[in-house]
């Protein structure tokens, strides 16, 4: 509970996504655009499912303990299946916006192409996502308190700053394979995708066990990485090259000698 | 020698080149004969074209200020430089400098040989005279011209004298370029041509060394003008923020903003009433005074300017704004910038002070009692006052770009503040859309005291008091007492981030006070809202978005535009939803560690 724990979490939490957007979006308007956009369909839809869990705690019974946790769960799933649903519709709008872009140029040249779009809005949602459930986390953290005191968990900032890094890199993974799945039509891919990120965010029910719910995040995190990676064009010749600096074209893009 | 020119009838190919910052013309070519070449007829005829003003000889190139008016462009000589003095063209060049080719209008006159001509007015890009065809292109690569020197490669540059001169060279023929049409266009009236080249591409073209294409179609002035909008979205999105942020912060540690400590004159009725009802009126009330306020000091703002009383210089805390575009008239050929209208608001009790320094004092206090620093009198007393005048001259006068910016965005924050601590709750809420539907209804009635103060200042040509107007680049130094100056100073030293841009607007401006609510919105929401960061978080998306539609709107209505409305609408949606649906939600996911 100091100021040491609030930047570790933080740079624990939000580290990966911040380089991400210093060295891949920050440089172009139009992606940060699509990003803030992607941000703002998140937050659309988590509001959506506060309002459903909202009406339905009201109308229930507050007393009853179990109820409430059911009703919890209930808000979970049914926001995991918005979130999928919004990342839909934002593929739909973005299918849109680039067939108005096309249709007006004659050339079928396109400013931001549709994998970059995946990519981005990827990162949106995971910005926000990640935001959202750990903000205030770290906001607490700064001040005075002991962790644990009452018998809970003590290794709570930290946990929850992983399980942050995971949900933010998931986020962009599954854009990826989403965006990619609606394009080639792969229904099961998509499938695939809604039912992961059900698991991932079901797997952290257990949560006091950290053991159940951070590992198999982190494991299904570097698998959707690895698709998500395959999916782009990636392959493991290019990894090779990239990793041995000898990949010409980004050497020759980035004007170093090798 | 002098035969070259007398018992030859040469027709020069003069390219008139105009972008956004500047207009300049180059020999291109000589069409009479085959073989010709830059600059070269015949053996031993090399020809030139430069104009007086330059360094003579050595530049053939000349670059006029964008806001040059229409007139004389410029003298040019068409200069044999084997000849020399004995054979020259000298003609005038008149033209009216637009930011389109839309209505390009270009006269030549040569004083030795008597041949007049001019374009026709309805955007035809090529003029015949008997020793000059003009054409016309549109530069829409990015790279900002650099004055003074040869800006392209002189590698590539030809180096014509007498030796080189008796070699050919294939002929040249500069390809039309094409007018470069936006999606904007489709909204005027004005039929853009095509004119696709079929000609060969001139190799030695000195100027595409930045841009490889030759001829610009659609496809790529879209996608410059796309990237464009989207570079002005990230150039308003940046200030914003950072205002944003310095409220934020500023409201989250010093606490000085979270007490509620009296209220402003103008709100008058208090809030800690019995009944939900009578707060309600109150908090209406309260909001009507203001307004009125509000609109009387509006009306006021719209007089001085039409009775020119420019010396009652507003001062920087009083602006609103929103943000429009204007359509360019070509007849006044000045920059046609896309400027914001303003929106006067309340000033506040520091009203009589002129300065940024002097409602610093008070906050800067608070700052020291937070975080406890030992501050003498006589030291705060030289700070602010340097802070106060490197404000007034920066914002009034002349100073860097980024110090300006900087002043503006610290004024603005400032005044959120104030707002934040004396506006009584519900009445911060209801201010804040009362102001957004007052704000939709000056700019876009037809009488709206903000179309009308837009208007004027389109009208005139000036740029609106530059204390009340946020921009990203300098602002043009039209001033109405340095008109005169400003032909000579616009192409030297001005164009600090002069970005060229493919379509009429200089850039977008936000006015102040859209700054200044924005950040009321969102600093309410870190001051009040009990669900704290998430709360603040979903306000500053909001708006971001909100602004990024209004700039979109902007975009394809060109014309003003309030800010307001839509930023302040999301941002109230999402501050309400937020703070009463969404925060219980996650703070029960948060007990529990769910995530979602």
């Amino acid at each position: 509970m100091t100021v040491c724990v609030f930047f570790g979490c933080t740079f624990i939490a939000f580290g990966p996504a911040i380089s991400l957007f210093i060295f891949t979006v920050a440089r172009d308007p139009l992606r940060v655009i699509f990003l803030i956009a992607g941000a703002f369909f998140w937050l659309v839809s988590l509001l959506l499912s506060s309002l459903v869990w909202f009406i339905a705690v009201q109308i229930s019974n507050k007393e009853n303990a179990s109820l409430q946790k059911g009703l919890l769960i209930f808000g979970v799933v049914l926001s995991v299946f918005l979130q999928e649903a919004f990342r839909f519709g934002y593929y739909k709008l973005l299918k849109k916006a680039n067939e108005g872009l096309m249709a007006l140029n004659q050339d079928d040249t396109m400013p931001i192409s549709i994998r970059q779009l995946a990519y981005v809005s990827g990162l949106g949602f995971g910005f926000m996502s990640g935001a959202f459930s750990v903000v205030n986390i770290l906001a607490d953290s700064l001040g005075p308190g002991t962790v644990g005191i009452y018998g809970d968990p003590p290794h709570y900032f930290v946990s929850s700053a992983f399980m942050t890094m995971a949900i933010i890199l998931l986020h962009m993974f599954w854009g990826v394979v989403f965006f990619d799945a609606c394009e080639k039509k792969q229904w099961l891919s998509l499938a695939v995708v809604v039912c992961t990120h059900l698991l991932v965010s079901c797997l952290t029910f257990l949560n006091p066990q950290y053991e159940g719910s951070l590992i198999p995040a982190y494991v299904i995190a570097f698998v959707m990485g690895a698709w998500a990676f395959f999916i782009s064009g990636g392959s493991l010749r290019n990894l090779r090259l990239c990793l041995t600096c000898k990949d010409k074209d980004f050497l020759l893009a980035n004007h170093r000698p090798r | 020698m002098g035969s070259c020119i007398k018992d030859k009838f040469y027709i020069f190919q003069v390219e008139v080149i105009f972008s956004q910052s500047y207009v300049s013309a180059k020999l291109v070519g000589l069409a009479s004969q085959p073989g010709c070449h830059n600059g070269r007829t015949e053996g031993g005829c090399c020809w030139d074209l430069f104009f007086p003003r330059s360094h003579y000889g050595s530049i053939p190139l000349m670059v006029l200020p964008y806001e040059y008016p229409q007139g004389k462009l410029g003298i040019f000589v068409l200069w044999n430089r084997s000849v020399g003095d004995l054979g020259y063209y000298q003609g005038e060049l008149q033209g009216i400098v637009i930011p389109s080719l839309k209505g390009f209008h270009l006269t030549w006159k040569c004083f030795q040989c008597a041949s007049t001509g001019s374009t026709p007015d309805s955007g035809l890009k090529e003029a015949r005279f008997p020793a000059l065809v003009v054409r016309v292109r549109r530069r829409v690569d990015e790279i900002p011209w650099n004055t003074g020197s040869m800006n392209t490669s002189t590698d590539e540059e030809e180096f014509c004298n007498e030796k080189t001169a008796l070699m050919s060279a294939e002929s040249p023929s500069v390809p039309l370029y094409d007018d470069g049409r936006g999606s904007q266009r489709a909204k005027e009236s004005q039929t853009v041509r095509h004119r696709s080249s079929s000609s060969q591409i001139n190799n030695t073209d000195r100027e595409d060394h930045s841009s490889s294409r030759v001829s610009v179609t659609d496809s790529e002035v879209e996608e410059l003008s796309l990237k464009y909008g989207a570079k002005h979205v990230i150039m308003l999105f940046v200030p914003v923020t950072l205002c944003m942020v310095v409220v934020v912060a500023t409201i989250k540690s010093v606490s000085f903003y979270s007490t509620k400590n009296g209220q402003l004159i103008y709100t008058p009725f208090t809030e800690d009433t019995d009944s939900v009802g009578q707060r309600l009126l109150n908090s209406v009330l309260n909001t009507l005074i203001m307004i009125s306020v509000i609109v009387v000091m509006t009306i006021l703002l719209v007089l001085l300017y039409k009775y020119r009383c420019y010396k009652v210089c507003p001062t920087p805390f009083s602006c609103a704004g929103s943000c429009y575009h204007d359509q360019p008239k070509w007849a006044q050929a000045q920059c046609s910038k896309a400027t914001m209208r303003l929106l006067t608001d309340a000033r506040i009790c520091m009203c009589v002070h002129n300065q940024p320094g002097t409602p610093t004092i008070p906050r800067a206090k608070e700052v020291f009692k937070t975080y406890n620093v030992a501050m003498d009198y006589p030291t705060v007393a030289l700070i602010i006052w340097n802070f106060g005048v490197v404000g007034m001259i920066c914002i009034h006068w002349k100073g860097p770009l980024q110090l300006q910016q900087a002043y503006l965005i610290m004024i603005s924050a400032l005044m959120a503040l104030v707002f934040i601590k004396y506006l009584p709750e519900w009445s911060a809420w209801v201010i804040l859309g009362a102001i957004s539907i007052y704000d939709l209804v000056a700019v876009l009635c037809p009488k709206g005291p903000l179309r009308m103060l837009v208007e004027l200042a389109q009208e005139r040509n000036e740029p609106i008091f530059p204390a009340l107007i946020y921009s990203y680049e300098e602002a043009c130094n039209n001033r109405p007492e340095d008109g005169d100056l400003s032909r000579n100073t616009a192409a030297s030293e001005n164009r600090v981030g002069a970005v060229e841009e493919l379509e009429e607007e200089r850039g977008v401006k936000l006015g102040l006070g859209d700054f200044i609510f924005y950040s009321v919105l969102v600093g309410k929401a870190a001051a009040t809202a009990s669900g704290d960061w998430n709360t603040t978080l979903a306000c500053f998306v909001a708006i971001l978005i909100g602004l990024c539609l209004t700039l979109l709107l902007l975009a394809v209505f060109k014309k003003a535009l309030p800010a307001l409305p839509i930023s302040i609408t999301f941002g109230l949606i999402f501050y309400f939803s937020t703070d009463y649906l969404v925060r219980p939600f996650m703070d029960t996911l948060a007990e529990h560690q769910f995530y979602i």
